[in-house]
């Protein structure tokens, strides 16, 4: 499957969503050709009716394909997967070997990424399946679907490895505004393990829709119990002037010492 | 010169859709979306050939003349201490100027014109990492497409990769040295490396940390690839090169050795907003400069506190960051940046503020600034931008640059 199909299938034209579905991963993977039919492992949704909550979105910050796999468990349930994934898999092309039952069971070569995004790949190769002939509404509630690994990737020394890590921006979402808009009065925050704050960096963005008259839930993954709800604390430097930049200076200091790792400013290029 | 610009229609929204696919897909534009507007313009710009041409002369006289300002200060390191470099990068230059042999490398710039009430002016040249390859070289292709009658401009992206491959020879390995992590970067990256490779040249994406240098000569080490790049394409803006961790590391970007540099690290003697605070020191002919830079002033003059008169800028800002326009700029940031402006004025300029004519189009006014790249001195193609605001900034879009096949008679 070429990448502007996969793509094409994540992000549609019709959704309202799809100008959210960051092009950063499928322009740099290719699926392989007639993939078999891999199982998506299934999650606890007892929590959502079954026709879903048409002013919720759900925002799930988990690991790897788990993040996407939940998407997929969500179409069930009404919800427009949003894969907002802004890592670069590896250092040239990504060429996947073959789909197969063993291959995604079988211990895989050691990454030469920080962020080993193979498994997410597969899981985005995987999810083209359900998402061919799929009839959702233009303007079914979005989940978007981060990887909560975006940040830290593997415990490995990073300097000879190719840094791909991430983070996620309010430029990469809606604003608040928007998804009221859209009819959006709910978020729910889905995280491997409860959590009562999200991520720094999420929490720049839930703050924004917080502010903008957003309730904002959270829960676990696991579970089929209903959301709590919180309430997303100020984070540093919210609203700060070259927050973006600063965050990304962060993140490269605490690292390990690899280059390439975020830049002082919103780009290198000028 | 004469002013000749307006803006064309709007594409059909299906037409335009399937543009952003093939930009994504077929050219690499992978920044589409910021917040809830678009990063690509759905009508273009419409340039006279006339103008296009007198664009590129210009551009060519201040690319001539800022080469030339560029060896001579760093020949005198006495003017390097006016510059607001790095401490460490102002002093390593200051120590190779006696001897200072001009670096080999593939040199390029883009400057950044304005249509102003005086006519075209220019705010910056991005000596350093200029950026907008993707949409200066497949936007306005891709764009010049749908449209009778107009042509796109020169492609700098295969400009570049023809330079390197005569600087650098057939099968030449080129590192693209760039932040990994940040795909903004990358993007641009992966857009020169396939055009690089349609040349016959051979492409290595790195981050400055995979290098290594041995008597003046680039090394490859990494995890996923190994060998002496002939040529290094640096993405990796100058200023921050000494934050890696030794010496060795970085210095070599600032002196002559056996790997052609593109750019060399020198090219942050112009990428400095300040440097025209030294023109009155030089020897070298700027009067090319002088008639399209608007004056500008040490912010220490100024106390850090400019009127409506005056912009205030970092030395070393980026992407329109830190620019203080009265009336444009938010007051709360613009308070801030005069804070950091008297606290460290020798890191900021003021300078002359100009008026931008903005452009009617079917998605109201917006202010226009085209860039137009130079590669070893020859111009190469136009980068354009359009903004609500004269500040063109991580909030500006990017918007196709084409010219007119035929000449037309309406103006700014």
């Amino acid at each position: 499957m070429r990448p502007e199909e996969l793509y094409m299938l994540w992000a549609p034209s019709e959704s309202v969503w799809s100008q959210w579905v960051l092009p950063v991963p499928f322009a740099q993977l290719v699926c392989p050709e007639a993939p078999p039919v891999a199982e998506v492992p299934q999650f606890n949704l007892d929590w959502l009716p079954k026709a879903g909550v048409p002013d919720s979105a759900i925002v799930a910050d988990l690991p790897g394909n788990d993040a996407i796999y939940y998407g997929l468990n969500l179409l069930d349930r009404g919800y427009r997967p949003v894969p907002v994934i802004d890592g670069s898999p590896g250092p040239e092309l990504s060429f996947l070997p073959p789909l197969s039952p063993s291959y995604l069971t079988s211990e895989p070569r050691k990454s030469v990424s920080v962020v080993d995004m193979r498994g997410l790949l597969r899981a985005l190769c995987q999810g083209a399946a359900r998402l061919k002939g799929l009839e959702l509404a233009p303007n079914a509630p979005p989940a978007f679907l981060i990887d909560s690994k975006r940040m830290t990737g593997a415990a490995q020394a990073v300097e000879e490895a190719f840094d791909n890590r991430w983070m996620v921006f309010p430029q990469d979402f809606p604003s608040g505004r928007f998804l009221r808009e859209q009819g959006i009065r709910r978020v729910v925050f889905v995280h491997d393990t409860f959590m009562s704050q999200p991520s720094e960096d999420l929490a720049h963005i839930l703050l924004r829709w917080q502010e903008c008259g957003i309730v904002m839930e959270s829960k676990c993954a696991r579970f089929g119990d209903a959301p709590a709800l919180i309430v997303v604390n100020r984070p540093s430097r919210f609203r700060a002037l070259w927050y973006r930049a600063l965050a990304a200076l962060g993140l490269r200091r605490n690292d390990a010492g690899g280059f390439g790792g975020y830049p002082l400013s919103l780009s290198g290029g000028g | 010169m004469a002013v000749l610009l307006r803006a064309g229609n709007n594409l059909p929204c299906t037409d335009w859709l399937e543009l952003q696919k093939r930009a994504i897909f077929d050219v690499g534009k992978w920044d589409i979306q910021c917040e809830d507007h678009s990063v690509l313009a759905p009508f273009p710009l419409l340039l006279e050939p006339a103008t296009a041409e007198s664009l590129n002369k210009t551009a060519e006289e201040l690319a001539k003349e800022a080469t030339e300002a560029q060896r001579e200060m760093l020949s005198r390191p006495e003017l390097l201490n006016r510059l607001g470099l790095p401490r460490a990068i102002q002093r390593l230059l200051q120590k190779r100027a006696p001897n200072g042999n001009p670096t080999q490398e593939v040199r390029v710039m883009r400057f950044d014109f304005h249509p102003t009430t005086d006519g075209w002016r220019i705010s910056e040249v991005n000596a350093d990492v200029p950026g907008g390859f993707v949409e200066a070289s497949g936007w306005n292709a891709l764009f010049a497409r749908k449209l009778p009658g107009v042509v796109a401009p020169p492609a700098p992206s295969e400009a570049y990769a023809r330079a390197i491959l005569e600087a650098a020879g057939a099968n030449a390995l080129v590192a693209f040295v760039h932040a990994t992590a940040y795909s903004d970067d990358r993007q641009v990256m992966h857009h020169l490396a396939r055009c690089f490779s349609r040349q016959g040249l051979r492409t290595c994406l790195l981050s400055p940390a995979h290098l290594h240098w041995k008597e003046g000569r680039a090394q490859i080490r990494c995890a996923y690839a190994s060998g002496d790049p002939d040529t290094i394409v640096r993405f990796f803006p100058a200023e921050w090169l000494p934050n890696l961790w030794h010496n060795n590391h970085w210095q070599p970007y600032f002196q002559a050795g056996k790997t052609v540099l593109s750019n060399s690290g020198t090219a942050i003697v112009l990428q400095t907003k300040r440097f025209p605070l030294i023109w009155n020191q030089l020897a070298t002919n700027l009067s090319t400069w002088r008639r399209f830079l608007p004056e500008t002033r040490d912010a220490s003059e100024l106390n850090g506190a400019p009127d409506e008169r005056w912009v205030l800028k970092p030395a070393l800002g980026r992407v329109g960051d830190g620019i203080g326009i009265h009336g444009v700029t938010p007051e709360a940031e613009f308070v801030q940046f005069k804070q950091q402006a008297r606290r460290r004025p020798t890191e900021w300029v003021v300078q002359k503020r100009f008026v931008t004519l903005p452009l009617h189009t079917e998605s109201g006014s917006k202010y226009p600034c085209i860039g137009v790249f130079t590669i070893n001195g020859k111009a190469a193609g136009f980068y354009g931008r359009i903004a609500e605001t004269p500040i063109i900034n991580q909030n500006a879009q990017d918007v196709a640059v084409l010219v007119n096949e035929r000449p037309e008679k309406e103006t700014v």
